[in-house]
């Protein structure tokens, strides 16, 4: 009777564990895989997210546009104004603050850009030359919301009347629906009104 | 046990990000049905304003009515000029909110079909706030709807008042605002005219019946959830309130408005007529409807009204709208002009769209292609922007495809289409000229958005379609669970000469067709 010829082999529990510190490696792997596809897909969505209940919860109003009287220049018919006032209300469901006011013609031309920081320093934010200045400053003013909210009024100062307006800028009192203001949000919500300037 | 422990990690892992998934989709429901609401309400607001003047000062006087659908909240009283500009002035603002300026601290809440003089709180503006000389002025009171509304002092009507003492007929034929004042007695009275009815001292008119509505899905005994709602018993519950002097018979008649598809739901209201008592009493009606998804699914709104007769005369109501229910899976449609018809997508394999490095950048061969159908309902031409997106969410990530193209093209199983450029940097892009889509009123035109790396190529995550640093387009593998859609328009509307941004969301109504 012959024997097998003896080979050597790793023990039942070793190989057990063996397998057990594979399977736990490739675990982990997946784990990590996992949890990072996951994590950047929550990231990117619950911005997404973000995004659209801001925009839904954004609400502004254009509550009242004036020319001050102190603003105007000259006599009917070349009577112009240079101080816009603008009262906006925030009737939306989140505090909000102003992105931008943009004054555009009946040609769809922005006239003023209005989209500061600062009030003080206007060449960068406002067209045509020699820009304008708002106060309060836009993007740095709170308008709270709820029923305690009241109408923010921004002053906007446009190119001095009657000289700057041989240009655009012609705010001539009485000359309905030329101008629209436009004003947006920071969460992307618009709203616009046509201007009559009377003052 | 390792094979037990991995398991319980992927599946904290899976269930933390379903439950991110769910929590964020129930934050967008709550944000649509808030924004909703609140337009409904800034819809049905309505007040009427009288202005006077005390006999013995300057002070004006005003007395709110809210005739509208829902209480109002009164926040700030001013007044204006006949040039428009504020001539009320408080301690910080032209807004008046109270003392020394007026009577009362706002804000203050007016209910349904209550004045201001019923609550003893008329409104006084003192000398404070503006002194009244002379001259025309409006009063303007802002609610925090945002609704602004006005009258004008001295009123431009002129007003003719005639006493009656006894049985009496009395005929006008003037436009302008009668006062009639009834006498003592108040059994035997009847005055007619072209448009009321007034009996025993109180006017009979088409405000005479208020009526509430809300919808929800019905266990038949309670309401549910609306989240995650696929079809059902929808309870519309209308709730009528009569402000007559006497008692009314009521009916009602609704009728629900679906989107989508959403078939016509069926139903009714019980019970079909009820007397409700005047001088404010209120009874409910229930309506309850038979509501499914169809196809896809979309929503559910109702719109309905009360009718009676009261001295011979037909009373009806303004119409009133509930509250939107979603049926099935779907993003909320957002009021706006435009409107999908039919929505397919594709899987293609695909050539390089032209002119691609900017605003898109792609660094694949292959990408996935959906196109829609976008009709212009508005009233006003629109430029669709290169910003719009289609955005789905499916079991294992959300995606996002950048519109391209308008017209596209197809050959075989190759699907062309150039890439959509604008030369304006966002956010802002006030000039339309030259890039984007234009839609003329009433005009339909099949767009296409893309995104390349689709499964089928191989192509590692990320390395798609790129809206300049933006997030990636992803791909799509047939029989990926869907459990989203929505289309968001970027564009510009040509509103009297002027283009004007807004941003629309659109409800996907589509089939996926591989």
């Amino acid at each position: 009777m012959r024997r097998g010829k003896s080979r050597r082999a790793v023990s039942e529990l070793m190989g057990t564990l063996i397998m057990i510190g594979i399977t736990l490696v490739a675990g982990a792997a997946v784990i990590g895989w996992v949890n990072g596809q996951a994590g950047a897909s929550e990231q990117v969505y619950g911005q997404s997210v973000a995004n659209n209940v801001n925009y839904l919860s954004e609400h502004l109003v254009v509550v009242n546009v004036q020319f001050p009287s102190s603003s105007c220049s000259g006599t009917s018919p070349s009577r112009y104004c240079n101080v816009m006032q603008v009262s906006i209300y925030n009737n939306g469901a989140v505090v909000d603050t102003i992105s931008s006011v943009a004054v555009v013609d009946r040609n769809g031309v922005t006239q003023a850009a209005v989209a500061q920081t600062a009030p003080t320093s206007p060449g960068a934010w406002c067209a045509p030359s020699p820009g304008c200045a708002v106060s309060p400053v836009l993007k740095t003013t709170s308008l709270s919301t709820g029923p305690t909210a009241q109408p923010t009024v921004y002053t906007i100062t446009l190119p001095t009347a009657p000289a700057a307006c041989t240009g655009a800028l012609c705010f001539t009192v009485g000359n309905t629906g030329f101008y629209t203001v436009q004003v947006m949000g920071q969460f992307g919500y618009s709203v616009q009104v046509q201007l009559t300037a009377s003052g | 046990m390792a094979a037990v422990i991995i398991f319980a990690i992927i599946f904290t892992a899976g269930f933390s990000y379903f439950s991110f998934q769910s929590a964020s989709n129930f934050a967008l429901d709550k944000a649509n049905a808030s924004a909703q609401s609140t337009q409904n309400h800034v819809n049905q607001e309505s007040l009427v304003l009288g202005v006077f003047q005390s006999p013995s000062s300057s002070n004006l006087w005003l007395n709110i009515t809210n005739v509208g659908g829902g209480p109002s909240t009164i926040v700030s009283v001013f007044v204006t000029n006949s040039a428009g500009q504020l001539v009320s002035s408080g301690p910080t603002s032209p807004y008046l909110i109270g003392s020394p300026d007026l009577n009362v601290t706002l804000p203050i809440a007016i209910p349904v079909g209550t004045s201001t003089h019923a609550m003893k709180q008329d409104i006084a503006i003192t000398s404070a706030g503006f002194a009244y000389s002379s001259g025309t002025v409006i009063v303007s009171v802002l609610t925090a709807s945002g609704n602004e509304f006005s009258a004008q002092y001295p009123s431009a009507s002129i007003v003719s008042t005639t006493t009656i003492t006894t049985d009496t007929t009395v005929t006008t034929t003037s436009s302008t605002a009668t006062t009639l004042t009834i006498g003592s007695s108040t059994t035997s009275t009847s005055v007619s005219t072209s448009s009321s009815t007034i009996s025993s001292g109180i006017a009979l008119g088409t405000n005479a019946l208020v009526v509430q509505m809300s919808a929800c899905p019905w266990s038949g005994s309670a309401c549910l959830s609306s989240s995650g709602f696929y079809g059902g018993t929808v309870l519309a519950t209308v709730t009528v309130t009569n402000y007559a002097s006497q008692t009314i018979n009521t009916a009602v008649n609704v009728l629900p408005v679906v989107t989508g598809t959403v078939p016509a739901p069926t139903g009714g209201c019980s019970p079909s007529s009820q007397n409700i008592a005047g001088n404010g009493g209120s009874s409910t009606f229930q309506c309850t409807y038979s509501v499914s998804q169809g196809n896809v699914g979309g929503t559910v709104t109702f719109i309905g009204y009360a009718q009676g007769t009261a001295g011979g005369k037909q009373i009806t109501s303004a119409e009133a709208t509930s509250n939107t229910i979603n049926v099935g899976n779907l993003a909320t449609e957002l009021t706006g002009p435009l409107t999908i018809d039919y929505f397919d997508f594709a899987h293609y394999s695909s050539t390089y769209p032209s002119g691609s490095s900017s605003p898109i950048i792609s660094h694949s061969e292959h990408f996935v292609s959906l196109d829609a159908t976008i009709t212009n309902t508005g009233n006003a031409s629109i430029m669709i922007l290169q910003y719009s997106y289609f955005q789905f969410v499916r079991t294992a990530q959300e995606e996002d495809y950048y519109i391209v193209s308008g017209s596209p093209t197809y050959s075989g199983s190759t699907h062309t289409f150039s890439a959509l450029q604008c030369t304006d940097a966002p956010p802002s892009a006030p000039s339309p000229s030259g890039c984007g889509i234009e839609l003329d009123i009433g005009e339909t035109s099949t767009v296409a958005f893309a995104a390349s790396s689709p499964a089928a190529s191989g192509a590692s995550s990320g390395s798609g379609w790129e809206w300049g640093s933006g997030t990636p387009g992803g791909g799509i593998s047939q029989g990926e669970g869907i459990n989203g859609f929505v289309v968001i328009i970027f564009a510009e509307q040509n509103a009297a000469g002027n283009w004007v941004s807004f941003a629309q969301t659109l409800p996907y109504y589509g089939i996926y067709i591989s």
